[in-house]
């Protein structure tokens, strides 16, 4: 008291000084009840709710709290990192501020509610100076929030629409550039569950640099990958995107991990924006059910455990790559339902934390995220996104410096067996196909536009078989299985016992239901294997198979509030349109480019046109916009198919055009259109 | 895997037919019968595909069988609301260049008006 008597020496009586300087109690408790921005104050160590307005109340949906601590009359907001922030002001009395925090509230029966917020909380102090509560002044800026991801999403629907690709929410070239050269897919696999989450830094300054990757490698096993290269913006960008190709090359031709390293250490050492970047590598082998792993100067891999506990595997002990220290691999468990989480050091250096705080707060939050314990509304439905997504937003909401990357494997605690049916050649079987088939994609968790590709194609393949493989009175039997192979394939065999007839021209569904199906699987390979030599006499049916790679998109975000999905790279505008002339000669009519992406669909779409090369085909590539030399090598190929069916390939192009010239240049005869 | 359920709707010189749901081999039938119905007395026919979710090249055949019909009859068959997504066979064999497609039903009553 004697403390607090210095600045009252002029104005009396405190209460006095207070009713001149603020206005009557009775007043000011009134304007404080109407003042349309969220207002609250809490006392005491514990946070207990001593002042809420009508803005307040209205913003949680809840009222009679007064003289209830917040954890007991928010319990649904544990977790959230909101007392946190709340304990961090009470005890060093610095403010802190929050922007568009996400916060839900539980209204019991009336379900939650999400609401955004502005924020800051400041401290109350008592007469002495010291803190004995906290302010929290808020903005409810849920409507601006939702009208911006509805304006976000409505142009991406649009960009998508046109077929442009994706344009970049922030116009940073760093940004642009770290998102071109970082996976935007990740495998779906059967032991793993994966996904990743990658933020960048909002100053140019600070932003590039990191990336992660999870290729299958071909011992079945698969890699995991989150680095960070030294400097930032575009040079550190560029640097990444080469280390990231040179470690993916060296992970795909070299088993030994400690040969891998070894070679990726000795490139970073001669190629200088390279040298100290720090990396942590691991390997998990199915078959083992182990990690191998090396932490290169980077922060020790996270493992969450299925109880809900977290733990850091120990580091590997050695300096970043190209400093002269070898990298040392370790070995460590990863039990089925186990979560592994490899992040940059942006998720654990934070304003104002020590490494260890950051840590700390960071296996807190990841635990909490795996086990489902934190924001469950919209909560991605896998642990792995869980994790990556929460970690990053909870973790970042007070700021980061440098970019933020995350990569969780969730080892699935019982991996999806192989889909096989036995059916019946009538119609009512492709129900039952139908639905198992579309059960065990889904739990898979392949995305979407994976499943409905896959799914279709088996329509297309099983219907074939129904239809056509045995004679009408004389059912037998077709096969279906499905299986996702380690390196992330789904092969799908259908498999009938029938009487093979080559489609028939003019019978158009049959030519484009196998044609439908390989336009939408990556590979179809369809074989007529010899009669096995216990059968009688006769042909030994068709055995259609199909790859798919499932993909899962990665998240990548740029800017602290313009989280998005990335999509999978946009569908080139490449389209072969087929049709049955009334001679009974197959025309394509080819538009978009024709490079190595494409060349392989474009031969394999004219193969299908002219029925596998038996009937005469004229391809128009007036509509196509650039012929490179694997467009050249397909055409070449379909022409020889051809040509073995005694069939003519007639090739038309734009007088003037690429595909004109380049035709020209390799001598494949060709009309002008 | 549910079956479609299809529905025949009058419009003046038009018949609108609204298919629901997946088409493919076990629905068939129930389209062409459907179609065929829907024919006699309209020599204008509008396909809503707005609610298929699934589509498969059994069900495009029995669509370019009426749509040769009409045609052939001096009529019109107009496919309206067909989504990429659900009707990915439409696009892969080339038909939807072929076929005349309207984004709505809308849109393909005024074009199938403005033609008389």
């Amino acid at each position: 008291l004697a403390n607090a008597a210095h600045d009252d020496d002029t104005l009396g009586r405190p209460d006095d000084r207070l009713g001149q300087l603020v206005g009557e109690a009775g007043a000011v408790r009134d304007a404080f009840e109407q003042m349309p921005v969220v207002m609250m104050a809490l006392a005491g160590p514990d946070h207990r709710i001593v002042a809420t307005n009508a803005a307040y109340r209205s913003f949680t949906g809840r009222s009679g709290v007064i003289g209830v601590p917040c954890r007991e009359a928010f319990p649904e907001i544990k977790g959230q990192q909101l007392y946190e922030l709340f304990d961090r002001v009470y005890a060093t009395g610095k403010p802190e501020t929050g922007t568009e925090w996400r916060t839900q509230f539980d209204l019991g029966p009336g379900g939650i509610r999400e609401v955004y917020a502005d924020f800051t909380v400041a401290p109350r102090r008592a007469a002495d100076h010291t803190i004995n509560g906290l302010l929290l002044v808020a903005t409810n800026v849920t409507d601006r929030v939702t009208q911006r991801r509805a304006a976000q999403q409505r142009a991406a629907q649009q960009r998508a629409a046109e077929g442009a690709p994706e344009s970049q929410i922030d116009p940073g070239v760093i940004a642009e550039l770290q998102e071109a050269l970082l996976p935007t897919a990740l495998p779906v696999l059967p032991q793993l569950r994966i996904a990743a989450r990658y933020l960048v830094a909002g100053h140019e300054q600070a932003a590039g640099g990191d990336w992660f990757d999870a290729i299958p490698l071909a011992g079945g096993g698969v890699a995991l990958v989150v680095g960070d290269v030294v400097g930032h913006g575009v040079a550190a960008s560029a640097a990444m995107g080469q280390l990231r190709a040179v470690l993916s090359e060296l992970l795909a031709a070299e088993a030994d991990l400690g040969q891998v390293l070894a070679r990726a250490d000795a490139f970073a050492a001669r190629t200088p924006a390279l040298q100290a970047t720090t990396l942590t590598l691991a390997v998990f082998d199915p078959a083992a059910g182990a990690l191998r792993y090396a932490t290169c100067g980077h922060p020790p891999p996270l493992v969450v455990g299925a109880d809900g506990q977290a733990r850091f595997l120990a580091g590997t002990g050695t300096g970043p790559l190209g400093t002269g220290s070898s990298p040392v691999l370790a070995h460590a468990p990863l039990a089925p339902g186990e979560l592994l989480l490899l992040y940059s050091d942006g998720l654990i250096e934070r304003p104002n934390k020590t490494i260890e705080e950051g840590m700390a707060e960071l296996a807190k939050v990841a635990a909490d995220a795996a086990a489902n314990r934190t924001l469950s509304v919209a909560a991605a439905t896998t642990a792995a996104e869980r994790v990556c997504e929460l970690t990053v937003e909870l973790l970042t909401r007070t700021g980061y410096a440098d970019d933020v990357t995350t990569l969780a494997a969730e080892r699935l605690a019982e991996p999806v067996p192989a889909l096989r049916l036995e059916l019946p050649s009538e119609r009512a079987s492709l129900t039952v196909a139908r639905g198992a088939f579309t059960t065990w994609l889904s739990r898979l968790g392949a995305s979407a536009e994976d499943a409905e590709a896959l799914h279709l194609a088996m329509v297309e393949v099983v219907t074939n078989a129904i239809e056509h493989a045995y004679p009408p009175g004389e059912p037998g039997i077709v096969e279906l299985t499905a299986a996702l192979r380690d390196d992330g394939n789904v092969e799908c065999q259908i498999t009938d016992h029938g009487t093979w007839r080559p489609p028939d021209p003019g019978d158009a569904d049959r030519g484009h239901g196998l044609m439908v199906a390989g336009h939408v699987v990556d590979s179809m390979v369809v074989s007529h294997p010899p009669p096995s030599a216990g059968d009688s006499a006769g042909p030994g049916g068709t055995v259609v198979v199909m790859r798919l790679r499932l993909r899962r998109p990665a998240i990548l975000a740029s800017g602290h509030h313009s989280a998005r999905a990335v999509a999978y790279p946009p569908e080139l505008p490449f389209t072969v349109a087929a049709s049955i002339e009334a001679s009974g000669a197959a025309r394509a009519l080819v538009a978009g480019p024709v490079d190595i992406v494409t060349a392989d669909q474009l031969s394999r779409r004219l193969l299908s046109a002219s029925r596998g090369g038996t009937v005469p085909l004229i391809a128009d590539l007036t509509g196509v916009t650039q012929l490179a030399s694997a467009g050249v090598r397909a055409l070449y190929l379909v022409r020889e198919q051809l040509m073995a069916h005694q069939q003519a390939l007639t090739l038309i192009t734009a007088p003037g055009s690429s595909a004109h010239l380049v035709l020209d240049l390799v001598h494949l005869s060709h009309i002008g259109g | 895997v549910a079956e479609p359920r299809l529905s025949i709707e009058p419009h003046d010189a038009c018949v609108v037919v609204a298919v629901h749901g997946e088409l493919d081999v076990t629905s068939s039938q129930q389209l062409d019968d459907c179609l065929a119905e829907a024919s006699p007395g309209r020599d204008r026919m509008i396909l809503d595909l707005s609610g298929v979710d699934f589509m498969d090249t059994t069900a495009l055949a029995v669509i370019v069988s009426h749509w040769r019909r009409q045609v052939e009859a001096d009529g019109m068959f107009l496919i309206a609301g067909a989504r990429y997504r659900y009707t990915k066979a439409l696009w892969i064999t080339g038909l939807a260049d072929r076929l005349p497609m309207y984004d709505s039903v809308d849109e393909a009553l005024s074009a199938a008006t403005a033609a008389s």
